[in-house]
């Protein structure tokens, strides 16, 4: 993960450093994880600020595991800087943003990436585990996985991602694949 | 009539900052959300005798007390307490059993709550604060009724402008909580009569008693079980001179239950005095019920 990060970095600095950018992409669920919910009053009050986050609806927090999931609207963007400032009011703290979002497999500097249908924005993609070869062109270290998202990026097939945010300045957020799979339009 | 004033008083000192999700009465390092508020009403019902002169003095004290939280930071808590106080002290005057009776909002307290520590882990924290206020004279100053001047122990106000401060650290998760407070006010004085400082030490733990453990459990409501070690030591008043017959140690042992949702929390607690070391002819608490309901928006 280490030698991940250090190389993502490595080429934001090549890039040249830009401000994070908003997630725009399709993201269809948020789940957040967060740390010391440890009281039932601690439910309402991580739930009160996200829920002043126009673009997500209908919550289910499952308070014994710390984890609140919202539905995305439709068509709604949703911004990650929206979702860090929401848990740090309330004094807590936010492990990990997983998402689920829809888009077609592109490249972003050499690196797979998944785009969103309507906005254009991308996601980072690659992989916590399988052998790292990790340069800039191979992120994914999983060749099954590389394999099929380039035939997916030949075909422009529409494909569903869930996984974990990793924000890095300069870079474009990714996501640590965890499930992905075709999706019909 | 005036050795009553130290334990009347610090019985009303006694639990006033439990504000947030917490044992009933210990104090918390846990703060609401920026922007969050919480309410907290709690009655209380003391009664104090066990008078060590032939007087049969006893006392009864009825406090109704509003607490406002409210998160001005997620680390910065700000806190106003108003108590509504009824006082009945039963006592023997010219042969004559003979009542006493005031009541009236009392001293209201003003102070803030800054979060200092915090270590989350997942369903877990660790937190250590440090608390400061003032306990500000605008309860009613009544002083006299048809019997003549009102003891001090039956009056409403202290009459003076006191400030404190303290630190509390909490421990907190699904399962249990630990709290330890330490809060010390200084009694500034009023005309004649300067009551003593005031210690309060505090140490509570509660245990979730239901649910039990479960894959499915995720809701947020429990029913915990709480036991309390709540410690009150006053200096002795003075009044021209120091008194002997004020002040003293008394440490409460307080066990209670809670049952608390996502917005509602309900709660009851008995205090009864497990070390009691008090000054001179000092009346003693006999026993305490605290009953309260908090929530939050």
């Amino acid at each position: 993960m280490k030698r991940r990060t250090a190389a993502i970095l490595a080429l934001a600095t090549l890039l040249g450093e830009v401000a994070v950018p908003v997630a725009w992409a399709e993201v269809t669920e948020v789940e957040l994880a967060i740390d010391g919910i440890s009281c039932p009053f601690c439910v309402f009050n991580i739930e009160k600020p996200l829920k002043a986050i126009s673009a997500l609806d209908s919550f289910r927090t499952n308070y014994k595991k710390g984890v609140v999931r919202a539905k995305v609207k439709p068509d709604q963007p949703i911004d990650l800087a929206q979702f860090r400032q929401a848990v740090s009011e309330t004094g807590f703290t936010l492990r990990a943003i997983r998402l689920r979002a829809i888009g077609t497999i592109t490249r972003w500097e050499g690196h797979p990436a998944l785009e969103s249908r309507r906005t254009g924005q991308r996601f980072l993609l690659f992989k916590e585990e399988g052998e790292a070869s990790l340069t800039p062109q191979h992120t994914i270290g999983n060749p099954a996985l590389e394999r099929q998202l380039v035939a997916w990026e030949s075909a422009g097939t529409l494909v569903q991602v869930s996984g974990i945010v990793h924000e890095h300045k300069g870079l474009p957020p990714a996501l640590a694949i965890e499930a992905v799979q075709e999706v019909k339009p | 009539m005036r050795t009553r004033t130290g334990m009347i008083l610090g019985t009303v000192f006694f639990s006033w900052v439990a504000s947030s999700f917490a044992v009933i009465n210990t104090d918390t390092a846990l703060s609401p959300a920026k922007g969050q508020t919480i309410l907290r009403t709690q009655y209380s019902l003391t009664h104090t005798g066990d008078d060590p002169t032939d007087q049969n003095r006893s006392m009864v004290v009825q406090t109704v007390k509003q607490v406002v939280v409210y998160g001005f930071t997620q680390s910065t808590a700000g806190f106003f307490v108003v108590p509504y106080l009824d006082k009945d002290l039963r006592t023997f005057s010219n042969g004559q059993r003979v009542s006493r009776e005031t009541s009236g909002f009392g001293d209201i307290k003003l102070f803030l709550k800054q979060r200092l520590f915090r270590k989350d882990a997942p369903g877990m924290t660790t937190r250590l604060a440090i608390l400061g206020g003032l306990e500000v004279p605008t309860g009613e100053q009544r002083s006299s009724d048809g019997l003549g001047r009102l003891p001090a122990a039956v009056r409403i106000s202290s009459g003076s402008w006191d400030p404190f401060a303290g630190v509390v650290f909490t421990r907190q998760s699904q399962w249990y909580e630990f709290s330890q407070d330490l809060v010390y006010q200084v009694n500034t004085g009023h005309r004649d009569l300067h009551l003593g400082d005031v210690l309060q030490h505090d140490t509570g733990v509660w245990l979730r008693v239901w649910p039990q453990e479960s894959p499915e459990w995720q809701a947020p409501r429990a029913l915990h079980a709480v036991l309390e070690l709540n410690g009150v030591w006053q200096a002795k008043h003075r009044s021209g001179g120091t008194l002997k017959d004020f002040g003293g140690y008394t440490l409460f042992l307080s066990p209670g239950l809670q049952f608390v949702t996502s917005r509602w929390l309900l709660e009851a607690s008995v205090q009864v005095p497990a070390v009691e070391s008090l000054n001179g002819n000092e009346l003693g608490t006999d026993w305490t019920v605290v009953a309260g309901v908090r929530t939050t928006f």
